[in-house]
Formats: structure tokens, C-alpha cells, sequence
């Protein structure tokens, strides 16, 4: 009896709340009741049957009216929206504006809506990684006056693996006034990735480029310059314009730590909250929108939640899947499949990038791959012997009993190919047996013809840091022998599904760089993932993230029970990791995925193959959660349980990734199927049926595809040929 | 190969100590951290703690890993971090005796790994250029001489990984310092900055507690990306012209 | 003035004072040639010395001030630095980069303030009660006599030979430092100063040990 009161006390009115549940008969019948937490009241709603998430929060409540509406009022009008958002029909919106390709942005820019500067320090936004995109996005939304937390599992900014990136960025500045433009970038890089990617995103992303290279100059980034002062440029795959701006071999270096000034910039002025070695190992969602994330301090163990008004993922790719990959030991796809499980789409997992020119795996105890630039190709001449397991040393093999197969099989651009076609014909040629060196899993590429050309001072000269890293690594001298290379996972076009605004299907989660899917097709240009990074980071996000929060409200209900309960799964979750202690290791069983993944979902997929992949993995799924071994405990520095995490949602990804392989029935790009090629083996696209993006949601029992179909309103679709 | 490893072992603010581990089967071809991975590997199938070391990307760039081997930072090899360092570098039946970084402001978070925020914290008091967002000029509307871009960038190919300031025997930070310094200080654009910058960061790197140069260049020796000392001198230069010319 | 107390600042003054000093080693070389043109020269210069006597003083008091500010400022550095160095490698820490002369500095600058210590208790002590004395005699057989802590005396010359490698040694890697504390580049236009550490860690040493081997063999 005291309840009742106290609901009257606080607006309730039985007749209303009646012709209410009457009026809206989606509403399952249940009643509205007030719990107390601390001093405070909150209405909730629950439901008369006992299902799954019977009781329902609806808002906090309060005496009297404010905005002339009662607290049961709001109540009432919350419940309304909660059934009317949970029956909405999920339909992937691009968002583009529907304007000619040229005024899209610009338009987009207008028509969007603005945060008042005055209002912007009360919205939070949570960025989480701290590379070129994740550190560039946080250090301009600072600037802008949004109060910005920062994360990365790193001890600092400036260890992301945007540092790694060596050839350059791209950006069509014409300084050559070699015909570049933007819209020769734009269709440059439409056509390198098999025309698999959202044109407004890709011309969007042309038109940005020049800003970024002068944002990175203003910055004190080093680039490197002709004897006149002004920039120099080379060219790299792909382009016939020379438009990659360099330093030296570590443009990625000189940008992350350009963006890291930027981010300490402001984090020294208090604008950004910068959180080191804290793992993002779950996303918080309320009524569908994201609101926060849950850490997980490396250091201490810790699980903490942290609300905000938007969340922003900028957590890089997912090639670390097979295990061996150029990407860092640590690179995962934890942050991204975990808002995935919580309602993010996950965009073409199957799009893969496989570069040719990488140092080979030499034994088991392989830790991770190191990439070859791909300014090699333009010197060396790849070749394997003609007979079949020819054991003998390369010196030995005389010219005629050399086959080199990038130059007989594509006269015109020889062992310049795109990236894709050269990684599959290496691996064919070392399938069918003529591969090199003990593992026979290697081709050569050789450099004897350039050094008696030009000598071995101009090539030291141009590439003497590369055969100086090679033989760093394989203790063989690049100068008298031929290197020996082999394809390796480098780089994932897929991620999350975003729209026009780079917001994914779940209203507040943002998605930029890598680990979104938007800019590259199924194939990547090279010298273009620096320049997404930094144009999502600096350009993009900046403007469209107004455009969510100035929708929202600025009040942040941080006593939210989600967040409690959010924290209190992952603790346990953590704890079941923890108690299984079985006898296999985390290494052990990610190895064992790799291999999976790379025998059957690598550089080249058939439905053999792939329904191999989709039969062994759920069996690894369940050797991991009954066998895995993680020594330690959760409060303490654990790499292994962290390893564990991640080892986990790479499982699952690689099973949807081979779910989206075995239903893309073409070849396109980094995904090529065996069934789909044409009588040169060479990628046979299906432009009719798959010129679609693949976003897959994920429910309890499957993954459910939906489809984005793609538009070419401006570039005609044509058949790569490099004949 | 075998190896005799003398590792660091150290946990939560307890005091540390050295464990012998004797392992057979190193082949030639593996990298340092292999080597461990493989040690870790076989310490957790027997139930042991595996030894915790700082790495990532294990290309040399990322300036993460770094431990001293022997008494010399990231290993015996000049111009090369730890990741990038193989076992043919040492002999069949060496003993390698691997020791975390040593320094005050670097305290040791668990065996081989160390706190460097520290190396932050200098750079947050100033090392940046303030540039919006958006309101850059045109790139090439400034030119730069070839050789001081060139210079530029040699200074700021730094991977901000300690070993300057583990090789040192006074802890200091002079060449990490020194290099961010004079990356701006050839550059136009950092000039308006140049001499709080330059103040602002000294004052931070003393504050942290990092101890002073005595010129015996034992940083450059180490760096793996051979960072010269030159940058410490240029730094000395620029300390005592802008803080006399206040 | 606040920069003077950062660690670069010490530096500083370290290096200033030690510039100062070098100099007056100059200076006392100089005084020290006219042994060469006989014991009459020598003792005229002493005494002409002696005649200036105040501005004398008020040099020698600089110059300790200054010998006080090289000497405090390197112990407070020193001190800083030992802390720092505590926690260093029990595998040893390997520098075969840096040179023996950089890593001693302040071992041979212990040295010297002993040696100075010596030097001056008898030398310059002797000198300074000397007018109040009758014996008949003159600074330069002071100088020369054979007794403990005067440069006849054989185990006194080898002490003072010894200590002076040390000041050579010590100069060597101080006065580069110093110029590198200053911020000149070797390639700089101040550059050329470089060269005139030869001066100091060579030159400078050799002629007083060459005037003390001198005296040894009775060759003045």
C-alpha cells in the first residue's frame, strides 16, 4: 500500500496508465512500478509473463513536472518508444546525400546539425584506440571542445601499428602535374578494389586527401622534399600519376606520431582523458544506442565501465585471425567483434589483402610475418625453377632452367601486378611443387640483373635499408643470393558496416580507419590506408559526430543499471576463462586457427574449402572453451588472459568469415574462388548478383545476412586486365 | 643451439631476482622473442608463471620492447631493437643474461616490462606544434630546405623505446629529449613554440627525474636507430639561448 | 634565473667554472716557463708578484669561489646521479661506446682537489710565509729543494707527475663536454675551439711535467 502511494506521489494515474496499454497494443501486458536505489526512485515497467529481461528501466523519477511532463508521464513516453524502436524493420541506410557525386560532401557538411560550442563540453565521447585514425578523431573533437576519453591497450599513443605502415599516403595534390585529380584518385581507388566500395565514401575520401597532407606539414611532419624545398612524391601500384608523399621508408611513423602531438596537445590542455593499457572488452548499449564501453586495466585487472554520449571504434583490422600476419602481435579484433555481438553489422568479413612480397615463415616458432616494400617489385624479377622440387642453390640454376612466371604470364605489366594477383600466382606455383627453400614455401626475387645493370652502390642506394632488414632476418645477403618471399595477411578491407556518416547500424557507434569497411572495396590500393586513417580521423569524424550528438540529449543517466550489469557479465566471463585450465595455450590453439584459416579461407577459398573451414572451427570453438590453459589471475599484468580474449573472438570471426566467403559466389579482389575464374585464372566478378556489401547481424542461433547493394552512378564497371 | 638464460623475474612492488633457464632446440632462425615465446610456451604447460616482456609490432618500429642483454640494451647488436635481434647473433651454450631497463623514472611493472609514461609526460609539456584541426596552409606554401627536412627527419626517426636512457649511466633522457626538440627546431613550422617548448620539456624531463648528460655518448651507442648526439648539444645550445633570452 | 637550478643549468656553471680554471692553469704555466731563464728571472717574477699583492688576493679568491661553484655543482650533480645509478645492472652494464676518461670524471676530479689540497699546503703555504722568514731563501730554491712535498724531493715529483696525467685526463673529456654544454657543434662555425682542447689535456700537462722532470734532473 505503500508503493501505490508512493506512485501517486510520483504522477501515477491508474486511468491513464490503462488507456494507455489500450492505445498501444504492441505493448506487452505488465505493470509500472517504482524501485528504489540509494535515495533515488526509478520507474520500471515488468512484464506480467516471465521472459528473458522481464523488468524494463524506463527514466528516473522525480516530484513535479519539469519540461511540463511528470516523471510518469516520461515513463509512459519511454515505454512507447522502447516497443517502437524493437519493431522497426532493420534496413542498412547509406545515408548519402542525393546530390551529384562532387556536392555530396559539401551539401552533406551543410545540412548537418551542429552542437552549440557552449553545449559541446557536456557531451562525452569515448574514442577507443589511439592510432592514426583513433588518435587524429580524439585530438580534433577536443579541439572542437567535446570531452573526449581516449583508450588503447597500449602504455601509449605512439606504439599503434599505423607506425608500420613504410611506403607513403596518397593524396591528390597534383603537385607533379602529371593529370592527378580527384577524381582520378577517387577512380583509382574504385577500380583497385574491384569495385567493391561506396562511391560517395571513396570520392569523399579523394576530395579530403590534400587537406591531410597539409594538416600533417602544419604538424612538423618530416615528409621528404625536392632540392626546391617542396614536397617530393613517388609512385606506388596501381596509379599512373606519381602522388605518394614519403618519408623515407616510415611515412606511417612520422603521421602516427604526427596525430600523437595532436592528441597530446590536448591532453594536456585536459580536453582528452587519455586511458593507457585499458582493453575494451565489451560495448554498452542502451535502447539499442551505444553509451559506453567496459575496460579492462591490463595493469591491475580492473573491469570498469565508462558511459558516454557517443562511443567511436578506431581498433584497426583483423588479419592477426591467421595467426601469422604482418599486422602487430597484439592487433585484434576484440573491440569490433564485441560491439558486433551486441548489434554492430559486420561488413565483408571475407575481404582479406595477402602482399606478395614478404619475408617466408622459416620454422614453427614463427611469431609474426615482416612485409618486403612493395617498391621491390620494380627492380627484382620473380622466378622458381622449372623442374619440380629442385633442391639445388639458386646459383646453380642456369638462366633457361628459370621460369619467370609474372613476366610470361603478364607481358605487358610483368612483376608490377597488383598485389592480389602476384600473392595467388606464388602461391600456385609453390602448390604445384616449384617452390624454394627448405619449407618449399617461397619464390625468388631477384635482383642480379639491376645490380650488374647499375651496380650494387645504386641499388644499395635505393633499397639498402630493405636488404639490410633482410638480412637482419634471414641472415642471407640479398646482394649475392636472391630473396626469398611469400604472401602474407596484411591488411582487412572488411570491418563494421557504416553508413555515409561512418555510424554503424547501432545509433552512437562510430567506426573509423581499418576497422571499418567503407573506403576500400575487396582490395586495397597501396599508400591508401594511412590516407583513410587520417581522413576519417581529422575530416570525417569531426563534423558527423555533431550531427549524432546534436540529437541527443546531454543527460547521461550514468547510474544506468546496463552498465552494472554489463560489467558483471565480463567479470564472470572472465572468471569461467580463468577456471577452465585445461592443458593447451593460448599460442597453441591460435596457431591451430591460422593454420584453419589460411589453409581454407587464405589466398585463394573454393566451397570445399570453406565448408572444411566452417566444420573445423566450431570444433576449435569447443576445444578452446574446454581446453585452454591460462596460467595467473585476473588482477595482475596477464598477457595470456588477454591473449585469451582475443583468441576467442578471432574464433568467431573466422567462422563468419568463412560464412561471407562461402556466399560471395565471384571472384573479386583479395577474395578469390576457386569456382569463379576465368580460363586464365584470373578473378571472375559477378557483378549482377554480388554488387552488394555483406552485413551480417548477429543473433544467438546464426548470422543474418543483410545487404547494402551498390551504386555506380559515376564509374562503369569493367573487368581488371594487366595482360 | 642451447642457451643459458639468466632472466629477471619480478612481480608487483616484491623484489626482484634472477631464474636460470637452461633450453635446448633454439634454432638459429628465431628471433629473441621467439626464443622466449617458445621458454613461455613450455613454462605454462608446466604450470608456471610465464616471464612477461614488452613487444608488438617485432619489426623495429614500435618502439615497445627493449631489454638489456648481457649489459647491453636491446642486445649486442648496433642499430637493432630487441625484436629484431635472431639467435645466430649469439653461440651454441652462450649465457645471456636479460635484465629489464633500469631507471628511476622507468619502474618495472612485471620482469621485463617498465612503465615509460614518463617519456609521455615530456612529451605532453610540449612536444607538438598547436595546429587546428582543418586550418593548415597549403603544403607546399612554406619550403623547406632538403637538408634541414633531411636533418628533421633524422631526428624524428626517435621510436621513443628507452634504451638512451637504460644505456645511460645517469639515467638521462637528454637524447630522447634532444631529438624531439630539434625535429621542430629545423622545422618553420615550430618556431612560434620553439622556446617554451624548449623550456617546458627540460623542465618535465627533470621533474621526472631523469638524471643529467654527462656527454659519455653512450646513448647514440645504443640507440637502435642511431640517434646522434649531436641532438643533445643542439639541445644544450637551444636551452641556453631561450632561457637567457626570456 | 631559474634555468641556472634545472640540469642543464648545473651543467652550465660546471662548465663555465671549468673553462675559468683551465685558463688559469694557463696562466700558472706561464709564470711557471721563466724557470727556464734561471733562478733570477724566476724569483724577479715572484716578486713582482708579491709587489701587486691585493689584486693577487682578490684573484685567488675568485678563483676559489669558482673552484667552489665547479666542485659543489658537480657533487650535487653527482649525487643525483648516484641515485639514478642504484638500480643499474647486476649483469653489469656494458658501455664500450663511451670513453674511460668520460666515465671517470669524477674519480680524477676527487683526485685533483686532493692533489690541489697538497699542492697548495706546501708550496703556496711556503710561499706566503716566506717574506717573514731570514733563511736566505729565494722562491726558487723553496721550489726546488729536496724535501718531502717540494719538486726536488723524487716521490713528491713522481706524486705531482701522476696527478698531473690526471688534470690531462680530466681536461680531456671537460673541455669537450664543456664546448658540447655550450651547444657548439663540431661542425659548426665555433667549431675550430674543439681543437684547442689539445692545449688543455696535452699541452698544458707536458709542460708542467717537462719542467718537473727538468728540476729532477737538475736541468733548470
Amino acid at each position: 500500500m505503500q508503493k501505490d502511494q508512493l506512485k501517486i506521489d510520483y504522477g501515477y494515474n491508474n486511468i491513464e496508465f490503462n488507456q494507455f496499454i489500450e492505445q498501444h497494443p504492441v505493448i506487452p501486458k505488465g505493470t509500472l512500478q517504482l524501485k528504489s536505489r540509494g535515495s533515488l526512485y526509478y520507474w520500471y515497467y515488468a512484464l506480467s509473463v516471465n521472459v528473458p529481461n522481464r523488468v524494463v528501466y524506463l527514466c528516473k523519477a522525480y516530484i513535479g513536472k519539469k519540461n511540463s511532463l511528470s516523471s510518469f508521464e516520461l515513463a509512459l513516453l519511454t515505454l512507447k518508444n522502447k516497443y517502437k524502436k524493437s519493431n522497426k524493420k532493420t534496413i542498412l541506410e547509406d545515408k548519402v546525400p542525393d546530390v551529384p557525386l562532387d556536392k555530396k560532401w559539401s551539401e552533406h557538411k551543410f545540412n548537418m546539425k551542429l552542437v552549440n560550442p557552449a553545449n559541446k563540453r557536456k557531451y562525452t565521447v569515448i574514442v577507443v584506440g589511439t592510432g592514426l585514425a583513433g588518435a587524429s578523431a580524439a585530438a580534433s573533437m577536443a579541439e572542437l571542445g567535446y570531452n573526449v576519453l581516449a583508450f588503447s591497450y597500449h602504455e601509449s599513443p605512439r606504439r599503434a601499428h599505423s607506425i608500420a605502415a613504410q611506403g607513403g599516403i596518397n593524396a591528390a595534390k597534383n603537385y607533379q602535374n602529371d593529370g592527378d585529380s580527384t577524381y582520378r584518385l577517387f577512380y583509382d581507388t574504385i577500380k583497385g578494389g574491384d569495385y567493391r566500395a561506396r562511391e560517395a565514401n571513396v570520392y569523399r575520401l579523394a576530395e579530403l586527401s590534400g587537406n591531410i597532407i597539409d594538416q600533417c606539414v602544419a604538424q612538423g611532419v618530416p615528409f621528404a622534399r625536392e632540392y626546391g624545398g617542396h614536397l617530393d612524391n613517388r609512385s606506388f601500384g596501381g596509379a599512373q600519376v606519381s602522388r605518394t608523399f614519403y618519408a623515407r621508408g616510415q611515412t606511417g611513423q612520422q603521421l602516427l606520431l604526427g596525430a600523437y602531438s595532436a592528441l597530446i596537445r590536448q591532453m594536456n590542455l585536459k580536453n582528452v582523458q587519455f586511458f593507457p593499457r585499458h582493453d575494451m572488452i565489451d560495448l554498452v548499449t542502451i535502447d539499442g544506442a551505444a553509451k559506453g564501453i567496459i575496460t579492462r586495466n591490463l595493469l591491475t585487472g580492473e573491469i570498469k565501465s565508462f558511459p558516454a554520449h557517443a562511443v567511436i571504434l578506431a581498433t584497426g583490422g583483423y588479419g592477426n585471425v591467421f595467426y601469422l600476419s604482418t599486422n602487430a602481435m597484439a592487433s585484434n579484433v576484440t573491440a569490433s567483434w564485441r560491439a558486433h555481438k551486441k548489434g554492430a553489422f559486420f561488413a565483408n568479413p571475407c575481404y582479406t589483402q595477402i602482399h606478395p612480397t614478404c619475408i617466408p615463415v622459416s620454422s614453427d616458432h614463427q611469431s609474426k610475418l615482416t612485409l618486403m616494400s612493395e617498391s621491390l617489385r620494380n627492380d627484382g624479377r620473380v622466378w622458381v625453377p622449372k623442374k619440380k622440387n629442385d633442391t639445388r642453390l639458386p646459383s646453380q640454376i642456369s638462366e633457361n632452367e628459370r621460369d619467370y612466371y609474372l613476366e610470361r604470364l603478364y607481358p605487358s605489366f610483368g612483376n608490377l601486378v597488383p598485389r592480389d594477383v602476384a600473392s595467388r600466382r606464388a602461391k600456385e606455383m609453390c602448390d604445384q611443387g616449384y617452390g624454394v627453400g627448405e619449407t618449399k614455401l617461397a619464390v625468388y626475387l631477384d635482383f642480379k640483373d639491376v645490380i650488374e645493370r647499375n651496380g650494387s652502390q645504386w641499388v644499395s642506394e635505393k633499397y639498402g635499408n630493405l636488404f639490410d632488414m633482410y638480412k637482419q632476418i634471414t641472415g642471407q645477403n640479398p646482394y649475392e643470393n636472391p630473396m626469398m618471399i611469400y604472401p602474407a595477411v596484411h591488411y582487412t578491407m572488411g570491418g563494421l558496416w557504416v553508413d555515409y556518416n561512418l555510424m554503424s547500424n547501432m545509433p552512437g557507434l562510430h567506426v573509423i580507419g581499418e576497422a571499418n569497411f567503407s573506403d576500400h572495396g575487396a582490395n586495397r590500393l597501396g599508400a591508401s590506408a594511412l590516407m583513410q586513417g587520417l581522413a576519417d580521423g581529422y575530416f570525417v569524424i569531426p563534423y558527423t559526430i555533431g550531427n549524432y550528438l546534436a540529437n541527443q540529449s546531454s543527460d547521461l543517466d550514468i547510474e544506468h543499471p546496463n552498465y552494472a550489469e554489463c560489467v558483471q557479465e565480463n567479470r564472470d566471463s572472465i572468471k569461467t576463462l580463468l577456471n577452465i585450465s585445461g592443458t593447451r595455450t593460448v599460442d597453441d590453439l591460435h596457431k591451430e586457427l591460422g593454420k584453419i584459416m589460411w589453409d581454407n579461407v587464405g589466398m585463394s577459398r573454393s566451397k570445399k574449402s570453406l565448408e572444411t573451414a566452417l566444420e573445423l572451427i566450431p570444433k576449435l570453438k569447443s576445444n578452446f572453451w574446454n581446453n585452454i590453459k591460462i596460467p595467473g589471475l585476473n588482477n595482475e599484468f596477464n598477457p595470456e588472459l588477454e591473449k585469451a580474449g582475443r583468441l576467442i573472438d578471432f574464433i568467431e570471426l573466422g567462422e563468419l568469415m568463412a560464412l561471407d566467403a562461402l556466399n560471395r559466389e565471384e571472384s573479386c579482389g583479395g577474395h578469390f574462388r576457386e569456382e569463379h575464374q576465368t580460363e586464365e585464372n584470373e578473378a571472375k566478378r559477378d557483378d549482377d548478383n554480388y554488387a552488394y556489401v555483406a552485413a551480417w547481424e548477429y543473433t544467438k542461433s546464426q548470422h543474418v545476412l543483410h545487404k547494402e547493394k551498390l551504386k555506380f552512378e559515376n564509374v562503369k564497371l569493367a573487368t581488371r586486365s594487366y595482360k | 643451439m642451447k642457451i643459458n638464460l639468466k632472466v629477471w623475474r619480478q612481480s608487483n612492488n616484491l623484489k626482484g631476482q634472477f631464474e636460470e633457464h637452461y633450453i635446448e632446440n633454439v634454432s638459429e632462425d628465431m628471433s629473441f622473442f621467439e626464443m622466449l615465446d617458445m621458454l613461455n610456451n613450455t613454462l605454462i604447460e608446466q604450470n608456471h608463471e610465464p616471464i612477461a616482456f614488452d613487444h608488438d609490432c617485432r619489426e623495429g618500429i614500435c618502439g615497445t620492447c627493449g631489454v638489456v642483454i648481457n649489459g647491453k640494451a636491446h642486445g649486442p647488436l648496433k642499430g637493432v631493437t630487441t625484436c629484431q635481434l635472431h639467435m645466430r647473433s649469439f653461440e651454441d651454450g652462450d649465457t645471456l643474461v636479460v635484465e629489464p631497463w633500469r631507471a628511476p623514472s622507468f619502474s618495472i611493472i612485471k620482469d621485463l616490462v617498465v612503465d615509460r609514461t614518463a617519456f609521455d609526460r615530456i612529451m605532453e609539456s610540449g612536444g607538438y606544434v598547436s595546429v587546428k584541426t582543418g586550418g593548415a596552409p597549403d603544403a607546399n606554401a612554406i619550403p623547406i630546405f632538403k637538408e634541414d627536412a633531411d636533418q628533421a627527419f633524422d631526428s624524428a626517426t626517435c621510436i621513443g623505446c628507452g634504451a638512451c636512457v637504460a644505456a645511460c649511466k645517469n639515467s638521462s633522457a637528454m637524447l630522447f629529449v634532444g631529438a624531439k626538440i630539434n625535429q621542430y627546431a629545423q622545422l618553420p613550422q615550430g618556431q612560434v613554440e620553439h622556446p617554451s617548448r624548449v623550456r617546458n620539456m627540460v623542465t618535465q624531463m627533470d621533474e621526472e627525474g631523469f638524471g643529467s648528460c654527462t656527454n659519455t655518448g653512450a646513448c647514440e651507442a645504443e640507440c637502435p636507430k642511431e640517434i646522434s648526439v649531436e641532438n643533445i648539444i643542439k639541445l644544450n645550445k637551444e636551452y641556453l639561448k631561450h632561457s637567457l633570452g626570456k | 634565473m631559474r634555468f641556472l637550478f634545472s640540469s642543464i643549468g648545473k651543467k652550465i656553471q660546471i662548465a663555465i667554472s671549468g673553462i675559468f680554471l683551465c685558463i688559469f692553469l694557463l696562466f700558472h704555466l706561464g709564470n711557471n716557463v721563466a724557470l727556464f731563464f734561471g733562478s733570477d728571472t724566476f724569483n724577479q717574477m715572484v716578486a713582482v708578484l708579491e709587489s701587486i699583492k691585493p689584486i693577487i688576493r682578490v684573484m685567488e679568491f675568485s678563483l676559489l669561489a669558482i673552484l667552489l661553484l665547479h666542485i659543489s655543482n658537480a657533487i650535487y650533480l653527482t649525487r643525483q646521479n648516484k641515485e639514478k645509478m642504484l638500480s643499474k645492472y647486476q649483469g653489469g652494464l656494458l658501455n664500450d661506446a663511451s670513453s674511460v676518461n668520460s666515465r671517470t670524471m669524477v674519480l680524477t676530479g676527487t683526485a685533483i682537489l686532493a692533489f690541489l689540497i697538497f699542492h697548495l699546503s706546501y708550496i703556496w703555504y711556503s710561499y706566503q710565509i716566506h717574506e717573514h722568514s731570514d733563511h736566505g731563501d729565494t722562491y726558487y730554491s723553496i721550489l726546488t729543494q729536496n724535501k718531502f712535498g717540494f719538486l726536488g724531493h723524487r716521490l713528491t715529483a713522481i706524486l705531482y707527475i701522476v696527478s698531473i696525467a690526471l688534470i690531462g685526463s680530466h681536461l680531456k673529456h671537460g673541455f669537450e663536454s664543456a664546448l658540447k654544454t655550450f651547444g657548439i657543434l663540431k661542425k659548426s662555425k665555433l667549431g675550430f675551439i674543439y681543437n684547442l682542447s689539445i692545449l688543455f689535456w696535452l699541452i698544458i700537462p707536458l709542460g708542467f711535467i717537462i719542467i718537473i722532470l727538468c728540476i729532477q734532473f737538475n736541468i733548470i
